[in-house]
């Protein structure tokens, strides 16, 4: 089953509801109304029992709804790994497993889905192996070019994993560094990671270097100074650092981990002089505030933030200090009363270049129409997403009931652009329309600096498949099922995955109405299953399906 | 709308001057250090514009005496100057102009003397000039607290928060301030860097999340490691400071057991239903703990459950709906669960202030008719409150030409009370009711409605001046003056340079008059303590409208 709700969460909720939970009965084997969970936790690789593995117990309807009566369970294993929970109501429940050394997990689970384990007269519960997977780490110690610790550094942890069948560098984890230069990052899934490094000299001064000349007059403007002679040496940045030596994610090393490994990523930071950018803006009036960020695409979903310094030299003019040299977004914020609007451009800085931002201030704004196949209506909250394909930054918008949306709040620079719809859930993007701009499944081009309007036809899904999986005609746990639409190299967003439980069973739902072939597929958990060359070789022995909107229909399907 | 992943922060871009820029301090240079100038080089810029200067000096650790490589060295002369010591320490500005600027330093891993003793005059100081020698500028290196802590079967805790709490003095009484902490890593192992010199007390637990041991599975319910202070014992009070010197690095490792936690529950009543509730248990150092507590407003029912055994008071806050608050304070003792709790929310008071003033030359005028002007404000200090003294102050009600000061939404309690007159004027009474204001703390009982503040100020004010000298040299120091009213915080006052002093409108009566060299290092709030220094003080009486006139002899704190 698919459980969306975070492991933390459901350890959580248990202790809460432990106050209720009566101590646990004695357990009376002749009674037939209450049955275990039994079971040992094991470490996946070596065999060997783990004891003190703390196990949570939920019974399935409570992950959507946290604040029901029912009561959630928290057991620890005994020396030999065996726990065991007694005294349960027939039901379907969710386990997860939590050890110290150890990374947290659900029973069987792969990515977010989970064997859920049905209890009952009949159902097999009381022989479960857990295993987990020791965590692996990666730490490091940061130094300066004397050799100095470097403290309160930005150390990035980044993630490269197939979702959806793609394959994606994320952030997912970020500290400083300590005092002794040292960072570490812990209970660390098995894969390939990356490590960066964004740390800036503490004796950095960086100053104004350019004056703005009035007439014949040579004026500073509020009195800031030039850079002496002595300070040049220290008007120095750190280049954002990736492991091992590089400047950035396609030439950085790679460090692949498997379950228990510890691996060290040391950095030694090497300054470089920092650049004085002139950057131009549109002259404002004085009710409105323009302020200038430097950001720097570096990954998938990753855009950071550079400790840049901005002083204005005049209005209309400034001096952004304390960047390397390197490709960066430039973004302008612009006050209008209550709104604010955010410009990015890419630029590339060196040798103290010049900026000019002035260019239009009318930047193409995106907006449109959802409109839902079915005519039903859409509810108050929601929400679309837009999303620079190029620089990777977000904008999200609110949906009017008559479906209109607009980002006029984020005029854009031509470039390739992806649509997606945050709320509500359920509802999915069939197709774009335009005629102001070039569609090609989600994703739009805005080429010219004239506006774009797009239609976004959408499709509820609001079918739902249940059944059950057999493999030799018995039922069959922890099989990965696949509903792949009839055309496989159509909408990627029509797919629908899910984990057979201990009886078997499985749902999907949010299925959007339409033909479908449902498969079960046994370890294809390490399929590229998104990939239609791949899933073709399944599908003579799948299911055909046909679900038609609001339909609910039960299949069963034979394991492959 | 904003981006989602890019954290927005408007630069600046103002026109003022750069974040480096300083000015630099025009003062008669004391002594910076051991071997500074003589006075000759006190030049005064007008003389010798155009000739250049260099400065130099060196940079050591204040501990060991060595120089220190690497630190930023800046001074504000015509401009900023920035430079970084050589593996010697030693540091050399040239082309300097004449003149006296602030000389800073810095690296990680120290800190400053300034940063510690801002009252020091002369300290980071420099002056160039055609006879100026050479600086020697101190670091002090910083302390470090570390550890591990592992429970009573030797497995490491993890996700364990520690606290430190230092005690120093905020206007002569023991505050306690809470630094920034650390939380147990997967190896149970912490530690806190970046701390100055003082006497550190350390905490470790409650655990955020309760945990279950396999030993003690007989017992059901959650289990937990309830807050702990180092070295035992769940009382600040019974805890040992850990000192920490210059540069010291202290190890403090601590095993700890799990204890049940418990629940909390019972009822509320008095809130209104459409208004939230903010409920929370403070232990006796007055931090609230975090854990969630439900409260179902339908019933009244509250619950708040992972209650490490102590004692505590149960604080509920919630506003009325009509602009005022309702608030409930109970004391309890957890050592199992405990159930039946009844909260009784009642509003909080308003108390009233009426203020009067007595010119010596024309007799009684009642003031609060005055524009925006009063006499005085008022600010209530809440006593026991465990580490924090919260302070209330007088708010404005009423239209202009019509208003008053007033105390709002004041808690059942305990308060001192300080009066502030604005202006040459001084307290002759403060009554609350039979309460003299001036020598006892002002209660306010629950659910009462209480009486105004009486207070009554007069301008025939007196004031005090004099010499501080110490072997007959005359120096610099502060002056406490410390009057006959119980409830009256001693007045300070500096002197300048040549040890002379002024202080002014002074409430006529007896004073005890004492100089002191370090009054931060003195809590002078606590009578016990100001007891051994009064041999060193003068007595002195003053009249109303008189100017008095005193020689002092330096008393040194800590001696």
């Amino acid at each position: 089953m698919l459980v969306q709700k975070l492991l933390a969460v459901l350890f959580l909720m248990t202790f809460f509801q432990q106050a209720h939970v009566p101590p646990a009965s004695p357990p009376a084997p002749a009674t037939p109304s209450t049955f275990r969970i039994k079971g040992r936790v094991i470490d996946a690789i070596t065999g060997q029992p783990l004891a003190r593995a703390s196990l949570a117990l939920n019974p399935s309807n409570s992950l959507d709804n946290p604040n029901s009566p029912d009561s959630g369970r928290v057991e620890v294993a005994d020396a030999e790994g065996v726990f065991a929970f007694a005294g349960l109501p027939p039901g379907k429940y969710v386990l997860s497993a939590r050890r110290r050394g150890y990374i947290e997990q659900m029973y069987q689970q792969h990515e977010s889905f989970t064997t859920a384990i049905i209890v009952g007269p009949g159902c097999e519960s009381e022989n479960l192996i857990f295993g987990l997977r020791a965590g692996a780490s990666i730490s490091g110690d940061l130094v300066d070019e004397s050799d100095d610790p470097i403290r309160h550094a930005d150390v990035m942890l980044y993630h490269q994993l197939f979702t959806g069948g793609k394959r994606r560098t994320l952030l997912v984890r970020r500290v400083n560094t300590n005092d002794e230069g040292h960072y570490h990052f812990s209970d660390l899934n098995p894969g390939t990671y990356f490590v960066a490094v964004l740390a800036q000299p503490w004796y950095a001064q960086h100053g104004v270097r350019h004056r703005v000349k009035q007439e014949n007059q040579d004026v500073n403007a509020g009195g800031l100074q030039p850079l002496n002679e002595q300070n040049q040496s220290l008007d120095v940045v750190y280049p954002i650092a990736f492991y091992s030596n590089a400047s950035d994610l396609p030439g950085a090393a790679p460090i692949a981990l498997r379950s228990g490994d510890l691996a060290i990523a040391d950095f030694r930071m090497r300054p470089v002089p920092a650049m004085h950018v002139l950057v131009r803006t549109p002259a404002t009036d004085s009710n409105q505030g323009t302020g200038v960020t430097v950001t720097q695409t570096v990954a998938d979903n990753d855009t950071i933030f550079l400790p840049a310094e901005v002083n204005q030299l005049a209005p209309g003019l400034m001096e952004v200090t304390g960047v390397p040299q390197g490709r960066f977004n430039l973004v302008l914020n612009t006050q209008h009363g209550n709104a604010m609007t955010h410009r990015s451009q890419s630029v590339q800085i060196q040798d103290d270049a010049e900026v000019d931002v002035t260019r239009s201030t009318s930047s193409p704004v995106v907006s449109g129409v959802l409109r839902v196949d079915d005519g039903s209506p859409l509810p108050p909250s929601a929400r679309v997403r837009l999303r620079s394909s190029a620089i990777g930054e977000y904008f999200d918008t609110a949906v009017s009931g008559t479906g209109e949306f607009s980002f006029k709040e984020n005029p854009l620079e031509p470039g390739n652009y992806e649509i997606m719809i945050i709320e509500p859930q359920g509802l999915f993007i069939r197709s774009l329309s335009s005629a102001t701009a070039k569609t090609s499944g989600r994703s739009f081009e805005i080429a010219t600096a004239h506006d774009v309007s797009i239609t976004i036809n959408a499709s509820r899904g609001n079918g739902r498949i249940t059944g059950v999986a057999f493999k030799k005609d018995k039922p069959a746990s922890g099989v990965m099922i696949v509903l792949a639409p009839r055309d496989l190299k159509g909408n990627p967003a029509l797919f629908r995955r899910d984990q057979s439980d201990s009886d078997g069973s499985f749902a999907l739902n949010f299925v959007v109405p339409g033909r479908y072939t449902l498969l079960a597929i046994e370890d294809g958990w390490d399929l590229e299953w998104a990939d239609p060359a791949v899933l073709q070789r399944y599908i003579a022995g799948g299911e055909s399906v046909q679900i038609a909107p609001n339909q609910e229909t039960d299949v069963s399907v034979k394991v492959q | 709308m904003l981006p989602r992943t890019v954290l927005f922060v408007l630069l600046t871009t103002s026109l003022l001057p750069g974040p480096y820029f300083e000015r630099p301090l025009a003062v008669m240079v004391g002594s910076a250090s051991a071997e500074t100038h003589d006075s000759s080089s006190l030049v005064s810029p007008q003389n010798s514009n155009d000739d250049k200067y260099s400065l130099r000096g060196s940079v050591v650790n204040s501990l060991t005496g060595e120089p220190l490589r690497g630190v930023l060295v800046q001074v504000y002369l015509n401009g900023q100057s920035s430079m970084l010591t050589g593996a010697d320490g030693r540091f050399q500005f040239d082309n300097l102009p004449a003149g006296q600027s602030t000389i800073t330093v810095r690296k990680p891993g120290f800190f400053a003397e300034d940063d510690f003793q801002p009252s020091e005059r002369g300290q980071g100081l420099a002056t160039t000039g055609p006879n100026s020698s050479p600086v020697v500028l101190k670091l002090i290196p910083e302390g470090v607290i570390y550890g591990h802590i592992i429970d009573d079967d030797g497995e490491p805790i993890e996700g364990l928060p520690v606290e430190l709490l230092v005690q120093h003095l905020q206007n002569g009484r023991k505050a306690w301030e809470q630094r920034t902490g650390a939380v147990t890593d997967e190896d149970g192992n912490f530690r806190i860097a970046e701390l100055p010199p003082g006497n550190y007390f350390l905490s470790a637990g409650p655990s955020r999340n309760p945990v279950t041991f396999p030993a003690k599975l007989a017992q059901p319910g959650a289990q937990g490691i309830p807050l702990v202070y180092y070295p035992t014992g769940s009382e600040l009070a019974a805890a040992a400071p850990i000192s920490i010197a210059p540069g010291k690095k202290a190890e403090i490792n601590f095993t700890l057991s799990p204890q049940p936690l418990y629940r909390v529950s019972g009822t509320l009543s008095g809130y209104s239903p459409s208004e939230s509730v903010s409920l929370l248990l403070r232990n006796s150092a007055g931090i609230p703990l975090t854990y969630n507590s439900r409260f179902d407003a339908a019933s009244g029912s509250f619950r708040i459950p992972w209650v490490p055994p102590g004692a505590y008071t149960l604080v509920a806050d919630a506003p009325d709906g009509h602009g005022h608050s309702l608030t409930a304070a109970v004391p309890l003792t957890v050592n199992a669960d405990v159930s039946g709790v009844h909260v009784i929310l009642l509003p909080t008071v308003n108390i009233p202030i009426r203020m009067s003033v007595i010119t010596s030359r024309t007799g009684t005028e009642r003031f609060g008719e005055q524009e925006n002007y009063f006499p005085a404000y008022v600010q209530l200090v809440a006593r026991n409150e465990g580490l924090s003294e919260r302070r209330y102050g007088s708010q404005q009600v009423g239209e202009t030409g019509a208003s008053s000061l007033e105390l709002q939404n004041i808690a059942p309690g305990t308060y001192r009370v300080e009066v502030n007159p604005n202006g040459p004027l001084y307290v002759q009474s403060a009554m609350f009711g039979t309460t003299d204001l001036l020598e006892s703390d002002l209660s306010v009982a629950p659910g009462s409605s209480p009486q105004p503040i009486e207070i009554t100020l007069r301008d025939d004010v007196a004031s005090l001046s004099g010499t501080v000298s110490l072997d007959n040299r005359p120096l610099s120091a502060t002056i406490l003056a410390i009057s006959e009213h119980a409830s009256a915080t001693p007045r300070l006052q500096p002197t300048d340079a040549t040890g002379g002093f002024q202080l002014s409108f002074l409430s006529p009566g007896a004073y005890k008059i004492l100089a002191v060299d370090h009054p931060d290092r003195l809590e002078y709030s606590n009578p016990e303590i100001l007891r051994k220094y009064l041999s060193k003080a003068r007595e002195v009486m003053l009249l109303p409208d008189q100017s008095a006139k005193i020689d002092l002899e330096l008393a040194r704190v800590g001696e």
